[in-house]
């Protein structure tokens, strides 16, 4: 097993042993095997035990892989109504380089029913039968889900084939288990029964989901608008948030900060833009980087790409800030062409709509690198002729995925993507959560804040907006989790309190004290250099006479 | 493999006549009319409004031996989306609504491998939004973390 993978099992099973803590309730789904004999679940070729999946059958380990990801959202959610999932894998289109995996949906949907939180409003079959405390439609299962079973031949995909281990050691193969967690999730009822390609309701009604669906551009949610109102708000790019209170109290604990380029000068344009920090590269901080922006030129059209070195305006960029355009090239080359240049930080403007963050990975390189959207990055090259000054560093209250007014963005691109949804959270959040619309590598078990959103629509008691404590107890954060150092604490006090945040070993014993003292309402974080030998401990925080812990893993 | 189309055909042969049975006590009242499951009947067309949907396409028999095509067993998107307007909810016997959506609800994780040879999966919410994407190049113009 990797350190990586050894790692998001210690996540996996610090998230179950979470749950097992946190929620007393549970859910129990069964996965109802709608294979014929032979096939599917029920293929017998034999297989080893793979990944803490016990299976020797190709069919057992898929059906345990099942019942896995059954038990995970079994352990989060709280329903008295079993949920039943008809499940089969079945031969789906696929090539050598692409395919279906799969999908699950609810089979029905329920409004007006006892117990039901809106009026006229869909839920989710599983959804539904929670509310109402009974199955709202016994013949027909809550979820139907069929994946594909022909990614295990060697005609689908070339020698790549699922991973059924739990442990997201996958390799080259495809990870099922979060595959599936996210699937399962829109089955759930992560998703609205409203029709995002035409604006259409089901059956003339919203979804739960489009209570909580708003457009900022307009300040209407879903609910309240026309059809033709909804497709426009589907692509109103970083307008369309959620604006449930759970998910919108607890993302300040979860998100990072998202970057800022900050233009200082000219007066006419002066002010935030929004950024996203490159995965490589110096990371930003509150101070950031300061200095004059300068559009490379490498010397081959088109010369802003900063694909070729040395840069012709090299000794304009040394000790600047280099502007270049994104194509053609790895995001990765342009950072080491203008640091080669003596660039001091990099802004990479993006070449189409939408937000840019640029990917790769260079451990040469060690000036900060932003990226900002196209619009941003052509009102810049306008002013360079009156000289742009500008700052890179962390937004200081902003979080990435998140609206500037702090609710959570919604995924809405434009022009719109295929696959683009409003049931997905924003891609621009970060750390990556399990439900947007890219099943991101490196995705474990944890379930982030789709847990927060099914409280929005009526999964749990509403928790938020209690005086210091939810009844679930404080609000915070430990990450990342496992750690090697580098712990940030996170937590959320709805008032004014006395603050006692420190850390435990398995013995009780403290071996860190991280704040003692009168905290004010409101988001704070704490940092941890987590000195500490290999093991679990206990993040415990005190606040306003409730106390809550947190596991932490901490590993080499 | 039951295709969408074949749901919403068993979807329309819910029978509205039909004696409560299914229905658990003690919320529906005795002899409550009907349906919250599906009673698959006698095969008969499908109805007007999806008979003429454009570029559509009815798989009756999705459980037959061979590969389940998602390009021959979904639609196109005007396709979909007429099914999708064709939905009618049911009233029942308690007052509530059900809408039986077969697989129109489906969420589709599609992969493809990108020049660097990483799989790169993705979310649809439609059969003709899966078949899109399955289609096109594996990096989309707007996504993070890309490397170019």
């Amino acid at each position: 097993m990797t350190p990586r993978a050894l790692s998001r099992s210690i996540a996996t099973l610090a998230l179950l042993a979470s749950l097992a803590t946190q929620q007393a309730a549970a859910a129990t789904i069964v996965i109802v095997n709608n294979d014929g004999a032979g096939e599917g679940f029920n293929d017998p070729t034999p297989v080893a035990p793979i990944g803490g999946n016990p299976g020797t059958t190709l069919g057992q380990q898929r059906l345990n892989l099942f019942n896995q990801a059954a038990a995970i959202w079994g352990a989060l959610l709280d329903s008295p109504v079993t949920i039943q999932v008809r499940a089969q894998m079945n031969p789906q289109t696929c090539s050598a380089t692409s395919a279906v995996l799969g999908s699950a949906g609810p089979v029905t949907i329920h409004a007006d029913f006892t117990g039901a939180l809106l009026p006229g409003t869909w839920y989710h079959q599983a959804l539904a039968n929670k509310l109402r405390g009974i199955d709202n439609s016994a013949g027909n299962p809550d979820i139907n889900a069929t994946f594909n079973s022909d990614v295990d031949n060697a005609t689908c995909l070339g020698t790549r084939d699922w991973y059924y281990g739990f442990d997201h050691n996958e390799g080259a193969d495809i990870d099922f288990l979060p595959v599936l967690l996210h699937e399962l999730g829109h089955g759930l009822g992560f998703s609205t029964t409203t029709n995002s390609s035409t604006g259409s309701f089901s059956s003339g009604l919203p979804a739960a989901w489009d209570w909580y669906l708003v457009d900022r551009s307009s300040g209407l949610a879903w609910k309240d608008m026309s059809a033709a109102q909804r497709a426009a708000s589907a692509i109103d790019t970083g307008d369309l948030v959620w604006t449930g209170p759970a998910v919108t109290f607890k993302a300040p604990l979860v998100l990072d900060r998202t970057a800022q380029l900050v233009v200082t000068s000219p007066p006419g344009i002066a002010g935030g833009y929004e950024g996203g920090v490159a995965s490589f590269g110096q990371a930003l901080d509150d101070v950031g980087v300061s200095g004059d922006v300068v559009l490379v030129d490498d010397g081959f059209a088109p010369t802003g790409e900063g694909c070729e070195s040395p840069f012709v305006n090299a000794a304009s960029v040394a000790g600047r800030i280099a502007l270049i355009d994104r194509g053609t090239c790895a995001f990765t080359q342009k950072a080491l062409n203008a640091q080669n240049a003596g660039a001091i930080g990099v802004i990479i403007a993006n070449n189409t709509s939408g937000p840019a963050t640029p990917g790769g990975t260079d451990p040469s390189i060690t000036i900060p690198v932003l990226g900002i959207s196209q619009a941003d990055g052509n009102l810049l090259k306008a002013n360079l002729g009156s000289g742009v000054q500008v700052t890179l560093r962390l937004h200081p209250t902003q979080r990435a995925g998140t609206h500037p007014d702090g609710s959570m963005r919604m995924y809405s691109p434009n022009p719109v993507q295929p696959g683009s949804s409003v049931s997905h959270f924003d891609v621009t959040a970060s750390p990556d959560l399990l439900m947007e619309p890219a099943i991101n590598a490196g995705l474990t078990s944890a379930v982030d804040l789709t847990r927060e959103l099914f409280e929005d629509i009526g999964w749990y008691p509403r928790t938020t907006g209690v005086p210091v404590a939810t009844p679930a107890g404080l609000e915070f954060s430990a990450r990342p989790n496992p750690a090697q150092r580098d712990v940030s604490v996170r937590f959320s006090l709805a008032r004014e309190s006395d603050v006692a945040l420190r850390v435990l070993d398995v013995t009780g014993r403290e071996v860190a004290r991280l704040h003692r003292g009168r905290l004010g309402a409101g988001a704070h974080q704490v940092a941890w250099d987590a000195r500490v030998a290999p093991g679990v401990y206990r993040v415990q925080l005190r606040a306003g006479g409730v106390t809550s812990t947190r596991s932490l893993v901490r590993i080499d | 493999m039951l295709t969408p189309w074949t749901l919403l055909l068993l979807a329309a042969s819910f029978d509205p006549g039909c004696p409560a049975a299914t229905v658990a006590p003690p919320v529906a009242p005795p002899g409550a009319a009907c349906v919250s499951g599906p009673r698959p009947r006698a095969w008969r067309p499908a109805p007007s409004a999806l008979a003429i949907a454009p570029g559509m396409r009815i798989d009756l028999d999705p459980e037959a031996p061979g590969r389940a095509s998602l390009e021959s067993e979904s639609m196109s998107q005007a396709a979909y989306d007429a099914a999708f307007e064709a939905m009618r909810a049911e009233r029942q016997a308690d007052g509530s609504l059900m809408l039986f959506v077969g697989e129109l609800l489906q969420s589709y994780s599609v992969v493809r491998i990108d020049a660097e040879g990483r799989p790169v999966i993705d979310c649809a919410h439609s059969a003709p939004e899966a078949v899109q994407l399955s289609r096109q190049p594996a990096l989309a113009p707007v996504r993070k973390w890309e490397v170019r």
